[in-house]
Order: C-alpha cells, then structure tokens, then sequence
C-alpha cells in the first residue's frame, strides 16, 4: 500500500530537530513550535477515538504528557510517530480510565443496527466521520489506528494487549460496516 | 452476497495475501460482481480515511490550547531520563520513490477534496450553497450540460489512454492512482445519486460539478505521469 500522510513528515525535520533537541533542554518556545506543529493532527486523532466530549482536555493531557517525556527521545522514527505513540497511550488509558477497554472491545455491540436507517439519497450518509464515530468502539479504534493513523497490526495489538490477527478482523469488521452505512 | 472471498477483500487491499491467494482472488473477482464492487467500495472508504490527517491539517485547532498546556509545563521539570520506548514505525513508512511521493502528492490533493465530500461539515455546506444560490454560477445540472458532455468524453479519452499506459508507471504509483480515481469516481458517483433525489440541491450541483472537475485533473496528471499525452 502506499504510505499515509506522513509524507510530510520528512520535508520539516531540520528544523523540528532542533526544536526537539532545543525542547529536550527545557526550552518552552521550542516546544509551543512543536506544539502548533502537530496539534492539529493530533487533536483529530484524539476527537475520533473519544468523542467531542473530552477531546480538549485529552489533548492538553498528551503534549503535557509529551513533554515530560521528551526527554526520552532518541530520534530513532519521525518525532511526530513517536509523538502519536504517546498520544495513542494517553488516549487508551483515559479511555481505560471511563470504561474498562479490552471489556468494549471484545464485547461492543453494532451501534449501527440500532441507529435510525437513512435514504441513500441523504448526503450525510457519506459523511465519513459521522460513521466512524458510530462504529463499535473496537472497530473504530482499530480502523482509526490503522486507515487514518498508519499503525501496523503488530503496532495495534501491542497498543490494545490484543493479537495481531483479532486487529485484522476488526479492521475488515470496521470497513464493512462502513460500506453498509455509506453505500445503503 | 457473501462468499468466502468477502472476508478476505480487507487483505487484498492491505496486499496482505499470498501471492497464490492473490491470484485466485484476483480471478474471482473477474467473475463475481458481489465482490468487484465491495472491494472498490472498500477502497475508497480506506481513501477518504487517509484524507482524514491532511483536512486535520488543513482546518487546524479551533481553540488554542497553547496557554493553559503552558501554565501546566511551567510547574513540570522535563527529566532526561531514558525511558524503553517501543520500536519506531518502520523507515519504509517514510521513505519514498519520486515516482510515488509525485502520485501521494497527486492522491494526497484530490482525497483532502474527495474528503470535504464524506466528511464536509454542514457550515461549508450551507456557504457554497450561499454562493451558488447567490452567485448564479450554476444554473444547470452538470451531467446534462454541454460542458459537462466535453468534459465526459474528454474523462474516456483520458481513461483509454491511461490504460495503454499502465506499463510505464510503477506499480506502486499506478496503484496510487488507481486508489484515487476509485475514490473520487464513487465521490462523483454519490453526488449524482444525491443529486438525483436532491435536484434543486446547489450545494450538491457545485459538489458535482467540483468532484468531476477533481476527476479530470487527477486523469490528467496521470496521464502526464505516464508519459504525457503526446
Ligand atoms: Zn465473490
């Protein structure tokens, strides 16, 4: 497949390295530069996986979060991968913190099959966020960490303590419902 | 319909198949619709998921959480104290041909459009349809209209030639492309469908005309990409 959109993740890390290492020694206008770097992605990826409700809140938690651990970056992937690594841990142990996680993963129920049917005519039937927000949250986390953020399967299970191949069905799972929503 | 190929049409886009499994599901697609049309559904769901990050991008952070991070920081020392950190993502994420990054960037332009379709939000919605209810470009229902027919053929002749040309494209950056015109050809495909039941919709006209407009430019690079169009 070709790569998401961390293409342009490369294009900027000269000067991104400076402010990491200039943010690594406690500079705090370096790392608001990181911080309006990336928020925006991040903020997007926090608003999928939980919701409107806490998305702010969650996302100062991470760049606090980020900075203290800046420290223990090594340069060895993108800062902004790494920078996602925390933000997805932050964000699965708030989510931990609301609702036992590996409990909804493996037991969500189809939101879809009790959410009101719409024409096929009706545009907001292909309002992709809309569906992915009434995905079962195993589905969506999986389908969000994947197709939107770039994650492996092998990166996923060790995110949700679940198997690679559990990642996979999910992923097919969440695609296909989907399909069913945007297409009926 | 279902069969036992549906389940594995996720793998086949993620090229997570064997190379024999590949083959045989190759084939049978050939042969079942059910299955043809799911896959290109698939696609382009998992292409306007991509789009996703870069309208992230585009529309920024609403509410500037800047401030309040910072008072929170300036009581946190940062430690330099390594921590295990988990294996990065690997380098083949990140690294690319010319060939590819030119068609990303091509997929990359026509997807955060094809996006503003599944994912617009209804503010956007409500200030084209201001524009076009106001501006009085849009008087006629692309399809039908004679600019539209010119665009249309100008579409096949395009597609022909592209098809003839698939050869001299690397597999990688004709697979891009091929995301991308599935894409944004079932964005066109869904707003004439609205557009059907919605006929006085002007928001969905300009929608229409934009998506097929992304058409052909994304035709057109990519005939550019395969050689030009001589
Ligand atoms: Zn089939």
């Amino acid at each position: 497949m070709t790569p998401p959109t961390t293409l342009v993740a490369p294009v900027r890390s000269g000067a991104e390295a400076e402010d990491v290492s200039r943010a690594q020694r406690g500079d705090l206008r370096a790392f608001e530069r990181l911080y309006r770097a990336h928020v925006a992605r991040v903020g997007g990826l926090v608003r999928r996986m939980m919701g409107m409700e806490h998305s702010l809140d969650v996302t100062q938690d991470i760049f606090v979060r980020v900075w203290q651990k800046i420290g223990t970056f090594r340069g060895e992937s993108a800062f902004g991968t790494w920078l996602h690594r925390v933000a997805v841990n932050v964000i699965l142990q708030k989510r931990a913190s609301l609702r036992t996680e590996r409990e909804r993963f493996l037991s969500d129920e189809i939101a879809l099959e009790t959410a009101p049917a719409r024409g096929r005519t009706d545009a907001r039937d292909f309002d992709v966020e809309r569906a992915i927000a009434r995905l079962p949250q195993g589905a969506r986390t999986v389908f969000i960490l994947h197709d939107v953020e770039g994650f492996t399967h092998e990166e996923i299970g060790v995110f949700l303590g679940v198997t690679a191949g559990t990642s996979k069905a999910q992923l097919h799972r969440a695609r296909m419902i989907l399909r069913d929503h945007l297409t009926r | 319909m279902t069969d036992r190929w549906t389940d594995r049409l996720s793998d086949y886009l993620d090229d997570a198949l064997s190379t024999s499994d590949r083959r045989e599901l190759e084939s049978h697609i050939r042969d079942c619709g059910d299955c043809a049309a799911a896959l290109e559904d698939l696609r382009a769901i998992v292409a306007s998921a991509r789009a996703l990050a870069a309208r992230d991008v585009e529309r920024g952070m609403e509410t500037d959480l800047w401030p309040e991070i910072e008072a929170r920081l300036r009581d946190i020392p940062v430690r330099a104290v390594p921590e295990p950190v988990r294996e990065p993502w690997p380098v083949h994420r990140l690294s690319f041909s010319m060939a590819q990054l030119a068609a990303a960037c091509v997929a990359v332009l026509l997807l955060s459009a094809t996006a503003v379709w599944f994912a617009h939000d209804w503010g956007r919605r409500e200030t084209l349809a201001r524009s076009a209810a106001g501006g009085g470009l849009i008087t006629a229902v692309p399809a039908t209209s004679a600019p539209a027919e010119a665009a249309q053929n100008e579409i096949a002749s395009l597609k022909r030639v592209l098809d003839e040309r698939r050869d001299r494209l690397d597999p990688s950056t004709l697979r891009a492309i091929e995301e991308s015109l599935a894409a944004v050809e079932a964005a066109v495909e869904q707003a004439r469908l609205a557009l059907e039941a919605d006929p006085d919709d002007p928001y969905l006209v300009a929608h229409l005309e934009e998506m097929a407009s992304r058409q052909l430019t994304l035709l057109r690079r990519a005939v550019d990409l395969a050689g030009g169009a001589e």
